[in-house]
């Protein structure tokens, strides 16, 4: 006996199955039937050599057949009983000329509704995959937009920087022009309060050689003063003679009085220069005093340094300032320049959503092949009457999936093919993709340019 | 400066690398597919470089470009393929076809421009 559609353990397992019931069978039909036997045998033998007059040896066949017959009817009897049919349970697998006749419907009662079932849960995953392609794309492009969005922005900050810079370099300029200018101001008046210092100086002196000159006129009116005192006593004493000379001096004592009142008026002159000299020495005195007290030449340079220092930080300050600012500007400059480069790679980086899509693509299609061949399994199954009969004409699976690889877009679909094909045992190794991808190619019959 | 006719049935990818070319200071015609672009051809567009994509729906790439070589007016201009296929049996097919360069995607912008320069004389 023989047992098909098996493995080698479970081949085993049934016939140990099957020699184990067949004996506990043939133990309890054996044991009631020898008993029979011992039972009946006297009567037996008697019945028939009396009635049927059978010799021995007949009698013994006679009761061998029934012995035979009784057992085999009474193991059937048991097993049916016990294991639901005649062959201790194992009858299904047992080889049959007609075998699968139950197989084939359960097949089709439950193996085929199930494949048939497999359609719509398909199109779910492939919808579900569209769906993915359709969102990654949207996504991507929406990105994409605000990345150029992003780029406007980073423009308008550019040339808002380049129009700052530029200002900012013209302030620079102009503050220095400011700065210089301020500087030869500073000199002017520096300049100007030395000439002021010097004819200051210059008037001082003048002005004392000036007082010095009308006090040296006092000396001349002192000696005009005694000449003229010395003069009225000349002229006293002249009067005092003429009187002695009586009538002969009366001409003179004329002459005498005259000059006395010639000294007395010169007196009263020299008074009067005297005093003129004073008011003169006085007034000059008073008016360089005066311009002494105006001119506060000390404090103006004072002052003047100070506004020049003043000046000079200021300058230093918005020098510093405008150099800060240009600064700023040029760091604003190169981070926009190096968020232009990124911005740039980023849109370069995209590409993802069209690799994605085209793998996604390959999927679905494995996934309808997969679909395809459930079904040819399934049809198989429908229209075969029976096993022994079916002559399954059907692709393998196999070669679907070798005509999916032909139709790959990228080595990374292949690579992942055929490091799947590794991982399942059914090694690929031959459809591996070269190692390294020459990612740039220029050819080198480049096409002439026309003239 | 140059003109650049770019096919790929990938909206994104249209957006971004005319995006790409755009701020290099070249001109983009876009086309999403290889008949829109045999349209333009045959309208005269003037171009200095043809980028197009291998895998598309419709007519492929390798088959616009022996279209466009059929055309006297784009005979010598340059053609770069810009496709996620790195096979070198597709390269020389296109090769044979009339291209001149063939990029990997994902391309960086820098490989990208830098064999645009190569290619456009």
């Amino acid at each position: 006996m023989s047992f098909k559609h098996t493995t080698p353990s479970a081949h085993s397992a049934q016939r140990r199955q099957f020699v184990v019931r067949s004996r506990l069978v043939s133990i309890a039909v054996g044991v009631p039937v020898t008993l029979l036997v011992v039972l009946v045998h006297e009567s037996f033998t008697t019945l028939l050599a009396s009635w049927l007059s059978f010799g021995p040896l007949a009698i013994d066949l006679v009761g061998t057949v029934c012995i035979l017959i009784l057992f085999t009817a009474g193991q059937r009897l048991l097993s049916s009983i016990f294991f639901h049919d005649a062959h201790f349970g194992v009858q299904e697998r047992i080889e049959d000329p007609r075998p699968s006749c139950p197989a084939n419907k359960i097949c089709k009662r439950v193996a085929l509704p199930e494949l048939r079932s497999i359609v719509p849960f398909k199109q779910i995953l492939i919808d579900q995959l569209h769906s993915v392609t359709e969102q990654t794309e949207k996504a991507a492009f929406a990105i994409t937009t605000r990345l150029q969005s992003i780029d406007a922005v980073a423009i308008d900050l550019q040339q808002f920087v380049s129009a700052a810079s530029a200002e900012s370099s013209g302030s620079a300029a102009e503050s220095e022009a400011k700065v210089s200018a301020n500087r030869v101001l500073i000199k002017h008046m520096e300049s100007f309060i030395q000439k002021r210092i010097n004819e200051s100086a210059e008037d001082a002196k003048s002005n004392a050689d000036a007082i010095e000159k009308t006090q040296s006129l006092k000396s001349l009116v002192e000696l005009i003063r005694r000449v003229a005192g010395q003069t009225n006593l000349l002229a006293l004493n002249a009067a005092i003679e003429a009187a002695r000379a009586g009538d002969a001096g009366r001409g003179f004592a004329v002459v005498a009085d005259e000059v006395r009142k010639l000294s007395q008026e010169t007196e009263a002159a020299v008074k009067k220069i005297d005093d003129g000299i004073l008011a003169v020495t006085q007034l000059i005195e008073n008016r360089c005093q005066d311009k002494i007290a105006d001119s506060h030449i000390d404090e103006e340079r004072q002052t003047l340094e100070n506004f020049s220092a003043q000046l000079g930080t200021l300058g230093n300050s918005y020098e510093q300032l405008a150099q800060r600012e240009q600064k700023i500007l040029e760091h604003i400059s190169s981070t926009n320049a190096r968020l232009a480069e990124m911005f740039i790679e980023t849109l370069a980086s995209v590409q993802f959503q069209d690799i994605t899509r085209q793998q996604i693509m390959q999927v679905i299609e494995g996934i309808e092949r997969i679909d395809s061949h459930t079904q040819s399994v399934a049809g198989i199954i429908q229209h075969a009457e029976d096993c022994a009969s079916t002559n399954p004409n059907i692709t393998p699976l196999k070669d679907a999936f070798d005509a999916l690889f032909s139709t790959y877009v990228m080595d990374e679909q292949r690579d992942v093919h055929a490091r799947a094909l590794d991982r399942t045992g059914k090694s690929a190794s031959s459809k591996r993709s070269a190692a390294k991808i020459n990612k740039i190619e220029l050819f080198q019959t480049l096409p002439e340019i026309s003239p | 400066m140059s003109t650049i006719m770019l096919v790929d049935d990938s909206a994104t990818i249209l957006l971004s690398i005319s995006s790409i070319l755009g701020k290099a200071g070249y001109t983009v015609e876009k086309a999403a597919n290889a008949e829109i672009a045999l349209g333009k051809f045959n309208a005269g567009v003037k171009i200095n470089l043809l980028i197009t994509d291998l895998n598309m729906p419709g007519m492929n790439g390798i088959e616009l470009i022996k279209e466009v070589r059929k055309l006297p007016a784009y005979k010598f201009v340059p053609i770069l393929f810009l496709t996620t296929e790195s096979q070198q049996a597709r390269k020389m097919e296109a090769k044979a076809a009339g291209a001149s360069g063939w990029i990997v995607k994902p391309a960086t912008a820098d490989e990208l421009l830098n064999t645009i320069k190569l290619v456009i004389k």
